[in-house]
């Protein structure tokens, strides 16, 4: 995290990232492009993430804060093996899914400094 | 008592101090995201290597004479991938396998008269895509020669996606052999390599 100024009120530019071995993201299928078919896979899903934030601090920089930042996202989420659902006369095995996305971000909070 | 009083005037300087200004950046900072999305850099892109549509009990007629059948087989990838139809969703799909196997209730125990089979693209009516060959089955020397079920490789890496027409992949399937005269029931599954692409850009 970048604070360039110590104010009241100060813009912060953060970055982030993170790796899940094992993660339910169940709550992407039927969104952004995911079919729902897989919500069974995504239960049990590897995930990496990285994000970068602009945004600012209002409250004191030795204190209590309030922060808003807003910023992109890359989300890279794996998720062998699959599932089989009912689709129409026949049945669809959907699975050893790859998601890559670019989604905006945004984030809210009190921050205690000490 | 000194202490106290003190830091009663503390708290009261501090409610009378003012409001820090109204952050001007903010605005900027929120607006950040859809002005990115303007750009088109917001995007998803999933793929599946595993979509697998499987048709039970599909009709097979009976081959003609020379021990060749030529049937139409309709995949409605409409109703089992809805999210294929939705309009700022691109896909690419490419068929990566096809298997035949006898359904039980077939009146053939087992594909040992098969020779070959191959599957291959039919284009949308009124369409000038040409119609190429997709997959492949020969049947392998030495192999089994009483197979309940065949599978054809890719020869191919034609994208599906303009086949497609209102949600429904037509294939072309051919097979050679010792084959029975009569319609008989098989399970096909065409196993497909699928990657969707949304732009949220169009979405926000």
């Amino acid at each position: 995290m970048i604070a360039p100024f110590r104010g009241k009120v100060a813009p912060v530019l953060e970055v982030e990232g993170a790796y899940g071995f094992r993660a339910d993201l169940s709550f992407l299928a039927g969104t952004s492009g995911i079919p729902e078919e897989l919500a069974p896979v995504l239960a049990r899903a590897r995930y990496a993430y990285a994000a970068a934030y602009l945004g600012l601090d209002v409250g004191s920089p030795r204190g209590v804060s309030f922060f808003v930042r807003a910023g992109l996202a890359r989300l890279v989420a794996s998720a062998p093996g699959s599932a089989r659902t009912d689709a129409g006369a026949g049945t669809l095995l959907l699975g050893d899914a790859t998601l890559h996305a670019t989604v905006p971000s945004a984030k809210l909070g009190l921050q205690l400094w000490f | 008592m000194r202490h106290t009083s003190r830091a009663r005037e503390r708290v009261r300087a501090r409610a009378r101090a003012p409001l820090p200004p109204f952050p001007r950046h903010l605005p900027g900072t929120l607006l950040l995201p859809l002005l990115l999305s303007a750009c088109g850099m917001l995007d998803a892109r999933l793929e599946a290597r595993t979509a697998c549509l499987t048709l039970p009990e599909y009709a097979i007629p009976g081959a003609a004479g020379a021990g060749e059948l030529s049937t139409e087989l309709s995949f409605d990838l409409g109703s089992a991938l809805p999210i294929l139809s939705e309009p700022d969703v691109r896909y690419r799909l490419r068929l990566r396998e096809a298997t035949l196997a006898v359904a039980s209730s077939a009146a053939v125990a087992d594909l040992g008269g098969l020779d070959a089979f191959a599957v291959s693209a039919v284009a949308p009516a009124g369409s000038a895509l040409p119609e190429p060959e997709l997959v492949r089955y020969e049947r392998p020397a030495g192999g089994d020669p009483r197979p309940a079920s065949v599978t054809a490789p890719a020869t191919s890496d034609v994208d599906l996606a303009p086949y497609v027409d209102a949600g429904v992949l037509r294939l072309h399937a051919a097979a050679r052999g010792t084959l029975p005269p009569s319609p008989w029931r098989a399970t096909v599954t065409a196993c497909f390599l699928l990657d969707v692409d949304v732009e949220y850009g169009q979405r926000l």
